[in-house]
């Protein structure tokens, strides 16, 4: 079952009675928050920052905030994408302290990768090359699209913009990408083949 | 679009496949609940700063069918007259008689609920559950605590359990199987009731008429769990009407699946299905309900839960919504379905009206009055 199907399954209904008993001081009950979309935010955090100690260290504090600030939450936005919104403020601050040091490191880390063979599922690590060339911006919004699939309004609300300026990064993200592709053919043609 | 394009748009979408499959084994629960509070150990809780903001928010939440713990704000209160009636009964004290549950309070009068005497003492401190009953809709299991030490009386008992697991026959319950913890306070601070249902209608598989279940719970500051075997049977004695009447409305279908009467719990099963078969649902157009007997009175929500068939190519969510008992059986029952109107802007928040309670739009085309035979 993929984390989408995980996440949707959780309709409105369980969600919105898990928060307000949350929002009654019962903060037990966001166990079950966290349960729900623990996998969404730490592929966020894990494509966002490039590792999984990163990523699961970023979704941990995450959470944290969420449930710190959760009294603020009303249904403007769906709890998703309020946590979205949470996991961006986050991971914008994780990069920032490690600003320089990250992409030293990561081509660091592919170059051992590509050198000791390690079981690492070899398309992770295509798509954190494709997502290196792309804009804080653009990588947000490939990654809700992908892993939420939200539309462009839903994206629009979550970046604060509007949904044609989504529209037209998307739209630009995908040129990018294809471009990286010709490039890297070898890379992605691999890709197809685990895609099945 | 030319073929490349298209050729273009089918490779992005494989990307993204890529991405939201990336395979992952995490688990985060306890780690994150444990660092929360730790963190919280050493600075002061913002909530109870903030609780005074919290309660307009709350309650306006609260007016939504969806939405179920309305008991928690009103229950809080019980009088002193009532609280004395307590303390001079400790023996026979019940834990449901004094929520504003009236189907747990009826269970309590009617004797449906199985009196207990089950404790776990750890560290001084004593957790004892006092009564359960199950009705086929929900399992409420009711429980105090009783500390010698007097060191956490300040403190709700609610607020002290800090995790809850529960085994049925020594089956885990998590997501897959019930409906998750729901709590309702009672007499006062130191008792809480918990509550849960199965997915039967929504899936899964029903619990068992008779099973044992096992409590777990964890109290802050005191390592050891508190664990009790508590023996649970179906009280069984139900009405069952399973109508799958449907009406329409614009790219809703809304379907009653199931009614199931009993002394305690009023328990309706809804379907939603989209009509155009799209799985994208905005949040607000979801439909809520109101169920009315045939003179009028409304009955009030305790809780539900529901989700959505993704895994069957469709959106249809299925929601089950336990509410009041009918104190007789009614001739009819009626269902209203409602929406919630939105602003524009702020984009999702409701429109309210000059009180400040959200204003709704019953939705007259989806109303269902279901007539009840009085011989069955």
């Amino acid at each position: 079952m993929t984390a989408l199907n995980q996440s949707k399954e959780r309709a409105d209904i369980d969600i919105q009675s898990i928060v307000e008993q949350v929002q009654s001081g019962n903060t037990r009950a966001y166990a079950e928050i966290i349960r729900c979309f623990q996998k969404q935010i730490y592929i966020y955090c894990y494509y966002m920052l490039g590792t999984k100690e990163e990523a699961e260290d970023a979704s941990q504090d995450i959470f944290i905030k969420g449930l710190e600030n959760i009294h603020n939450f009303s249904y403007t936005v769906s709890l998703s994408a309020w946590l979205y919104k949470i996991a961006h403020h986050h991971c914008i601050d994780v990069i920032k302290a490690k600003n320089r040091g990250y992409k030293f490191w990561l081509n660091m880390k592919q170059e051992q990768v590509k050198q000791t063979q390690a079981p690492i599922p070899e398309y992770d690590e295509m798509v954190h090359r494709l997502l290196e060339n792309l804009h804080v911006d653009e990588k947000r919004i490939l990654l809700l699209r992908s892993i939420e699939e939200y539309s462009f309004d839903e994206i629009a609300a979550i970046m604060d913009m509007k949904a044609a300026t989504v529209r037209k990064k998307y739209e630009r993200l995908r040129k990018k990408l294809m471009k990286e592709n010709m490039l890297g053919g070898d890379i992605y043609g691999h890709s197809f083949k685990i895609g099945g | 679009m030319d073929t490349r394009s298209r050729l273009e748009v089918k490779e992005l979408t494989q990307i993204e496949r890529f991405i939201r499959e990336t395979p992952v084994e995490v688990d985060l629960v306890n780690r994150t609940m444990n660092k929360y509070e730790s963190s919280r150990d050493t600075k002061p809780s913002k909530k109870f700063k903030t609780r005074k903001n919290l309660r307009p928010r709350v309650m306006m939440i609260t007016v939504s069918a969806a939405m179920i713990f309305s008991l928690i704000i009103v229950t809080g209160l019980i009088s002193p007259t009532m609280a004395a009636t307590m303390k001079e009964v400790p023996l026979l004290s019940s834990v449901f008689k004094f929520t504003g549950d009236l189907g747990l309070h009826a269970a309590d009068e009617k004797g449906l609920s199985t009196k207990l005497n089950i404790s776990a003492t750890h560290e001084g401190f004593t957790l004892n559950v006092t009564e359960v009953v199950y009705d086929g809709t929900r399992v409420a299991i009711g429980i105090e605590r009783h500390d010698k030490e007097g060191e956490n009386a300040k403190e709700n008992l609610s607020e002290q359990i800090s995790n809850i697991e529960f085994l049925l026959n020594g089956e885990p319950l998590n997501h897959t199987n019930f409906s998750s913890v729901f709590e309702q306070p009672s007499k006062d601070k130191n008792s809480v009731i918990l509550e849960f249902a199965d997915l039967k209608n929504q899936g899964g598989s029903p619990f068992p008429k008779q099973f044992n279940l096992t409590l777990s719970a964890t109290i802050t500051g005191i390592s050891e769990p508190f664990k009790m075997d508590i023996p649970v049977s179906d009280i069984g004695n139900y009405v069952n009407l399973q109508p799958n009447i449907s009406r329409k409305y614009k790219n809703n279908q809304f379907t009653i699946e199931q009614i199931m009467l009993t002394p305690i719990t009023t328990s309706i099963t809804t379907r939603i299905a989209l009509l155009d078969k799209s799985t994208s649902v905005d949040f607000r157009e979801g439909i809520s309900i109101e169920v009315y007997d045939e003179q009028g009175h409304e009955l009030k929500l305790i809780h539900g839960n529901g989700r959505r068939e993704t895994n069957k190519g469709n959106s249809d969510l299925i929601m089950d919504l336990r509410l009041h008992p009918f104190e007789t059986l009614p001739k009819a029952i009626t269902i209203k379905p409602y929406i919630h109107l939105y602003n524009d802007y702020p984009k999702g928040t409701y429109q309210e009206n000059e009180n400040g309670d959200p204003i709704i739009q019953y939705i007259s085309e989806l109303e269902i009055t279901i007539p009840i035979n009085s011989k069955e």
